[in-house]
């Protein structure tokens, strides 16, 4: 193991001043940095009761209609998928580099991992797109123009697979925003940093409570790839497949 | 070397070596959860599905101690984390409505086969509709 | 001894005696108010918004009221009434009850009694009072342009498919209000936990504490579940993603588990807080020390978690399966437990002290009479035999109201009268205030009394004409005649406290003598609420008569005809006499 010292300890070595990035309803920055944690991962909470509600109803849609959610997913694309999850790891591990960096104080380091946070979430999208494209070409979106072709679905209970789709649009495309914002938000720190702003420049934890969203965004999509892209064979090995 | 004292808790800088052996492990999962979706492990759909949830798990943990740091944070912060994982169960009670809704012995109550969500038990089951379509319902617009 | 161990010193004394600088003069741009960070500010922005949103829901309350004195209706057309009732639940409900007591006194007074210098977020408190005004105005621009007549419950398929509403436009406004219920919850959250005073432990918490954070752990687990039930009624209506369609093979009730599963702990996030008034008014006027402090403290995180595990006792007639309904059953009986608990307890806390009947007194006195009635009829609706006949009538509007009304809104309006001097440093006309507790009292019970009657024997909620009932119309009569005296009850404060504001006589720090850090700095109290954070060596309730703090700030001038309400800066010196 590398020894690593902080950047900012000249901020705890005067006993009369603040840390000038300690904001005024603390009494000092360990309390600060344990308030803005705690409250990052209070609003992450709060996220896993949302993306929750939906993995639940998911759920039980899955399980009442296995073998037509099981026919209609066979038309998604699994090494899209794959990819994108490979995707998302990376861009986990240049956030939690870029965090370090904070850290470090090292602002070239920071500044160069964000981009590539920022270029996988841009190839996520891209990605998404493409799916999203040969979806609607084959008329998957549900409504009243959704396909009647029964290859399209694998021969699915044509109404069951308007259900699967359903939730397919509704729960990638609430990540795809999510992922957005993500963008957005990240765009935002590294324009800060690019600009040398105390406030994140002293304070590593505004860079470490993006990361920490980062993270969530990817763990939602941990669990998305498999519950939808890679279901598993409910039939009996008599009937086989579709 | 990192202090491990409270107050440097979370200001703990961790190696990029340990951040970039959890992406392998990472990516090594994500191979092993693909992989598995193609073999009929022994015991039918349900450990196949059992598999596939545990690895998630697995990397979820993975994510969430090392690269979101629990591994070093205060015990707050670690309750937390716990916490809302914990409160996400609950919301699975409403599966024990779905389980039991066929088991109504009283003969005024309707029949499994006519309820709204018909359960798929066999596999000549896959196709057949809902019986409110029947009804001539149709969306709206 | 007091809660702390600095009580003097506190209150700014300007050299010349001339006006103190406090939270609300120190500046008056109105940039500075929309713009502040300050979380007293913040919480008289939250009232003055609630308060309009409140008169708006109560203008649809009187009408719903006016239109049910005919069996056949009045005026309204049977499609506006439907929105009309809607309004008045989504109004009084998503923009008054669930905010109220959390975002105007938790907001004002929570770092101040843990002795803190403001929330850990103050700019996202003001951003969730931002969040909270347009979530307000996208429903209220729902309203005027159409409505919506789905009732605040949102049923499916009505609501995704069938209705003619403006049910999208609604749901983002709630979606939105959700998040600053969100962002004001994980604020006390992370409050309470890390900026307590040095010396201030879980245990010498007031009780108001305990409940606004365990009301807080309640938004935040569970708004984030309605905020997705409601957008996926979104999906479906706007997007046509199928979730919860019957002719495709979905489960409108699906939706209903998903509903209630917050809007059952949404009750709760209503009441807890007017619990911790409760605690707080009922320790403060009648002298003593809350009895059962533990038990008080742990039966609101009891109500919390047991709230999360009894949602479907509003879901047993909707085809649930009957064994579901039996544990729903049993968890809700013993959900009442928590809550009995409070009121023994507060009962045991008034035998023996020496009670002061003054406005916010009488508001708790009520409270505890009908918080009991709405909580002992609860039980009729939890057991599955008699909800079968009870549900979808006015048993349960009747039901509702009481522990919603008459217990949350008289608890919030003892919170008002009771914190009034502190907020804006005045007192109003006591007797004036008294009056109004007691009409308010009286109105409400003529308003919804009858309403369990006329529910009893089978009239149906939510429906405009009864005309196939006629005997039903004395009971409306009576509920009707009702709302117009409770109107007054609600109205005649809002008279005299603004009276009070012009001319109302100054407030010292502590009109009440009570215990809390709150009381300890001036009313209004200074932005920066301390000048220096105190040390807390006791716990709150501590109501020695032989103390110095007693005899300084109550309890011998009030059992011995001092004026209550006005103190002089240095207190009475006078020793215990007998009269």
């Amino acid at each position: 193991m590398s020894d690593m010292t902080l950047h900012h300890d000249h901020g705890h070595g005067d006993e009369h001043g603040h840390n000038p990035a300690q904001a005024h309803q603390f009494e000092n920055m360990e309390q600060q940095t344990e308030c803005y944690i705690t409250g990052m991962w209070t609003f992450l909470v709060t996220e896993v009761m949302f993306f929750g509600a939906l993995f639940v109803a998911y759920t039980l849609y899955r399980w009442n209609y296995k073998f037509d959610f099981y026919n209609a997913h066979e038309h998604l694309n699994v090494m899209m998928g794959g990819i994108n999850t490979m995707v998302l790891l990376v861009s986990s591990w240049f956030v939690v580099m870029a965090v370090q960096g904070a850290q470090l104080g090292k602002r070239n380091q920071v500044l160069a991992f964000l981009a590539g946070t920022q270029l996988c979430a841009l190839t996520f999208l891209t990605i998404k797109y493409f799916e999203y494209s040969s979806k609607f070409a084959d008329n998957l979106y549900p409504g009243v123009g959704f396909t009647t072709n029964p290859e399209h679905v694998h021969h699915a209970n044509l109404n069951h697979a308007q259900i699967f789709y359903g939730f397919y649009f509704g729960m990638t495309g609430l990540h795809a925003v999510h992922i957005l914002v993500g963008i957005l938000v990240i765009g935002f720190l590294m324009m800060k940093w690019y600009r040398r702003h105390p406030s994140v420049v002293n304070d590593f934890v505004y860079t470490e409570m993006v990361g920490l969203y980062w993270h969530f965004v990817d763990l939602v999509w941990i669990f998305l790839f498999p519950l939808f892209y890679l279901q598993a064979n409910p039939f009996p090995p008599s009937v086989g497949g579709h | 070397m990192a202090s491990k004292t409270p107050l440097q808790h979370s200001h703990h800088v961790v190696p990029t070596s340990t951040y970039f052996l959890t992406l392998c492990a990472l990516t090594i999962l994500m191979l092993a959860t693909i992989g598995a979706s193609y073999v009929n492990f022994p015991g039918g759909v349900i450990v196949n599905n059992l598999i596939a949830l545990a690895i998630a798990f697995v990397k979820s943990f993975l994510v969430i101690w090392i690269f979101m740091g629990i591994k070093w944070a205060t015990p707050l912060t670690r309750l937390w984390a716990v916490c809302g994982f914990l409160v996400l169960p609950l919301m699975f009670i409403m599966f024990e409505d779905f389980f039991v809704r066929g088991n109504e012995v009283v003969p005024a109550w309707e029949a499994r086969d006519s309820s709204t969500l018909p359960r798929q038990l066999n596999a000549e089951d896959a196709n057949k509709q809902a019986p409110a379509a029947e009804f001539g319902l149709r969306p709206h617009g | 001894m007091s809660a702390t161990a600095t009580t003097t010193g506190q209150i700014h004394e300007e050299p010349g005696g001339g006006k103190e600088t406090n939270y609300l003069n120190v500046t008056h741009t109105i940039k500075s108010w929309l713009l502040t960070q300050d979380h007293k500010r913040i919480a008289i922005l939250y009232m003055v918004s609630t308060a309009f949103f409140f008169l708006l829901g109560g203008i649809a309350a009187g009408l719903i009221r006016y239109e049910l004195t005919s069996p056949a209706g009045v005026m309204l057309e049977s499609e506006t009434y439907n929105k009309v009732f809607s309004a008045h639940g989504i109004l009084m409900i998503f923009t008054f009850l669930v905010p109220a007591i959390p975002a105007i006194f938790g907001n004002f007074v929570l770092p101040l009694m843990i002795g803190a210098r403001d929330v850990a977020f103050p700019k996202l408190n003001l951003m969730s009072w931002y969040l909270y005004m347009t979530g307000g105005s996208l429903i209220l621009w729902g309203i005027l342009a159409g409505g919506v007549d789905t009732g605040w419950t949102f049923y499916v398929p009505l609501s995704s498919m069938y209705s003619n509403g403006q049910v999208t436009i609604t749901l983002v406004g709630i979606f939105i209000a959700g998040f600053s219920s969100i962002t004001t919850g994980i604020n006390f959250v992370v409050t309470v936990h890390k900026m307590r005073a040095p010396g201030m432990t879980w245990f010498r918490l007031p009780l108001f504490i305990w409940a606004m954070y365990a009301t807080s752990v309640i938004m935040i687990l569970g708004t984030p579940v309605v905020a997705v039930t409601l957008l996926c009624v979104i999906f479906e209506r706007a997007f046509h993603l199928p979730i919860f369609s019957p002719e495709l093979g979905g489960d409108p009730v699906l939706f209903q588990h998903m509903f209630w599963f917050y809007s059952h702990p949404a009750v709760y996030i209503m009441i807890l807080p007017g619990f911790g008034v409760i605690s707080e008014l009922i320790a403060n006027f009648s002298r003593k020390r809350i009895f059962g402090y533990h038990f008080v403290a742990f039966s609101s995180l009891a109500i919390a978690g047991l709230g999360f595990l009894v949602w479907g006792h509003h879901m047993f007639v909707s085809s649930q399966s009957m064994y579901e309904g039996i544990v729903f059953s049993l968890i809700s009986f013993l959900v009442a437990v928590p809550s009995a608990i409070k009121i023994f307890n507060w009962t045991a806390t008034l035998y023996k002290g020496h009670i002061r009947f003054q406005a916010p007194m009488l508001y708790a006195l009520s409270f505890m009479g009908l918080f009991t009635l709405g909580g002992l009829t609860g039980l009729f609706l939890a057991s599955m035999g008699t909800d079968v006949h009870l549900t979808n009538t006015y048993f349960i509007v009747a039901h509702f109201h009481y522990v919603m009304v008459g217990g949350q809104m008289t608890a919030y309006m003892g919170a008002l009268h009771y914190w009034w001097p502190k907020m804006t440093g005045r007192m109003y006309h006591e007797g004036m205030a008294k009056f109004a507790a007691l009409i308010l009292f009286i109105g409400f019970n003529l308003t919804f009394f009858p309403q369990f009657i006329v529910g009893w024997l089978g009239m149906p909620r939510r429906y405009h004409y009864y005309y196939f009932a006629p005997e039903y119309q004395p009971y409306h009569i009576m509920s009707s005649l009702g709302a117009s005296v409770l109107a007054l009850g609600f109205g005649l404060p809002a008279f005299y406290l603004i009276a009070s504001l012009i001319n109302g006589p100054k407030a010292s720090a502590n009109p009440w003598g009570a215990h809390g850090l709150e009381w300890n700095i001036a009313s209004p109290p200074p932005t920066e609420n301390f000048l220096e954070i105190p040390i807390v060596t006791d716990e709150v309730y501590d109501f020695d008569p032989t103390s110095e703090f007693e005899q300084e700030a109550g309890t011998h001038r009030i059992m011995h005809g001092d004026a209550p309400g006005l103190q002089t800066k240095d207190g009475d010196k006078k020793p215990m006499e007998d009269k």
